[in-house]
C-alpha cells in the first residue's frame, strides 16, 4: 500500500517541480527510469521472500543507477548503442523478479 | 507528537521500513517517470497529439507552402537573371557604342589618330604624277585597311576631294606639291603588302618618270584631325 502512494505522490511530485531537463539526457533518464523500476520490484520481491535488507536496498538502487548511466555515458562516447546492455539487464530483471513475486502471491495463498 | 512517534515505531517495525524504503524508490520511480515523459513529450508534443487527418493536413500545407516558396524563388531567380542579362547588355551596348563612336570619329577625320602604319614618300620630279594616282594611292591605302590616312599633313577622309589643275594636285582646293608623304594608319605589313603586290600600285607608280614610292613602317605614327573649316564646307 505504503508503496503505491509514494508512486502516485512522486507523480504527483513531478507534475508539481517540472523539473527541466534538456532532450539530450532524456536516454539517461529513461535508463534511471529502468533502474528505479527494476529497484521497487526487487525490493518487492526481497520483502516478500523476508530478505529484505534496507542498506542493501539502497546501496543496490544508487550503484544501479550509476553504472548504468556510466554505461549510457560510455557508449555514446563510444558511439556504441551500451545502454541497451543496461536496458537488457534491467528487463531481464524485471521479469525475473516480477515472475517471483507472482509464484510468491500464488505460493502464498495455496497455503493459506 | 503522537504522530512523530507513532512514525518512529512504525520506522523501528521491519516491514514497515520495507515498505517506506520501497515507497522511497518508487516515488523516485513515480518522479523520474513524468519527467521522462514530459522530456520525451515536449519534442514530440505538436505532432503526437495530432490525429492522422490532422496530420495529413499539416503535411498538405507544408507542401503547399513548399510549393509557394519554390515558385517564388524561381521567380525571383528569373528576375536576377533577366536584371544581369540586362545590365550586361547595357554595359556591352555602352562599351559597343563608344567603340562605334571612336571609330566613326577616325573614320571622319574628327580625331587625331596615334598608331602604328606606314609612312610613304611619293616623290614627282617631272610632274607626271595626276590626280587619279592620287586617288589610286589612297584607294590602295583603304584596301589594306587603313584607319587614317593624310598627305601632305592633310588629313584624307570620305569628303575630301582631289583636284588638279594644269598639273598641280590639290587636296580640298588646297595645293600641294611633291614630293608628297604620305601617312597611314593601319596594320603596317597588311598596308605594306596592299601596296607592293605585284601589278600594284607601286609598279603602276614606277613606269611613270621621275616618280618613285618609299615605304617605311613605323609603330608609331600620328595623324590630325581634319580641319573644322574644310568639314563645315562640304
Amino acid at each position: 500500500m505504503l508503496p503505491l502512494i509514494g508512486l502516485l505522490a512522486g507523480i504527483a511530485l513531478g507534475l508539481v517541480l517540472n523539473i527541466p531537463i534538456p532532450p539530450v539526457y532524456s536516454k539517461y533518464l529513461g535508463i534511471a527510469v529502468l533502474a528505479a523500476l527494476d529497484s521497487a520490484i526487487g525490493g518487492l520481491r526481497a520483502s516478500l521472500e523476508m530478505k529484505f535488507n534496507d542498506k542493501l536496498f539502497f546501496t543496490g538502487f544508487f550503484s544501479n543507477t550509476l553504472l548504468a548511466a556510466f554505461i549510457v555515458f560510455l557508449g555514446d562516447r563510444l558511439g556504441v548503442d551500451l545502454y541497451l546492455a543496461a536496458v537488457v539487464a534491467f528487463g531481464v530483471r524485471l521479469f525475473q523478479n516480477l515472475a517471483l513475486v507472482r509464484r510468491h502471491y500464488f505460493q502464498k495463498r495455496h497455503w493459506e | 507528537m503522537k504522530y512523530f512517534r507513532s512514525f518512529i515505531t512504525a520506522l523501528n517495525s521491519q516491514a514497515k521500513r520495507t515498505q517506506i524504503a520501497i515507497a522511497a524508490v518508487t516515488m523516485l520511480l513515480g518522479i523520474l517517470i513524468v519527467t521522462q515523459l514530459r522530456v520525451h513529450q515536449s519534442a514530440t508534443q505538436a505532432l503526437q497529439n495530432a490525429t492522422e487527418s490532422d496530420l495529413t493536413q499539416i503535411v498538405s500545407k507544408l507542401d503547399g507552402e513548399i510549393n509557394t516558396l519554390r515558385v517564388e524563388a524561381a521567380d525571383l531567380q528569373l528576375q536576377l537573371f533577366k536584371i544581369e542579362q540586362a545590365s550586361n547588355n547595357s554595359a556591352e551596348v555602352m562599351t559597343e557604342s563608344s567603340k562605334n563612336l571612336n571609330n566613326l570619329k577616325i573614320i571622319a577625320g574628327l580625331t587625331k589618330v596615334y598608331g602604328p602604319g606606314i609612312k610613304a614618300l611619293v616623290t614627282d620630279e617631272d610632274a607626271t604624277l595626276r590626280a587619279y594616282d592620287m586617288v589610286d594611292i589612297i584607294t590602295e591605302l583603304r584596301v589594306g585597311g587603313a584607319e587614317a590616312i593624310s598627305i601632305n599633313g592633310i588629313r584624307i577622309v570620305a569628303a575630301t576631294g582631289i583636284s588638279e589643275t594644269e598639273g598641280t594636285i590639290s587636296i580640298n582646293q588646297k595645293e600641294v606639291a611633291a614630293p608628297y608623304e604620305v601617312l597611314a594608319i593601319g596594320n603596317p605589313e597588311v598596308i605594306h603588302d596592299a601596296l607592293v603586290i605585284p601589278g600594284g600600285i607601286r609598279d603602276k607608280l614606277s613606269s611613270l618618270t621621275g616618280v618613285s614610292l618609299y615605304i617605311t613602317k613605323d609603330n608609331e605614327i600620328k595623324i590630325n584631325a581634319a580641319s573644322p573649316k574644310k568639314l563645315s564646307n562640304k
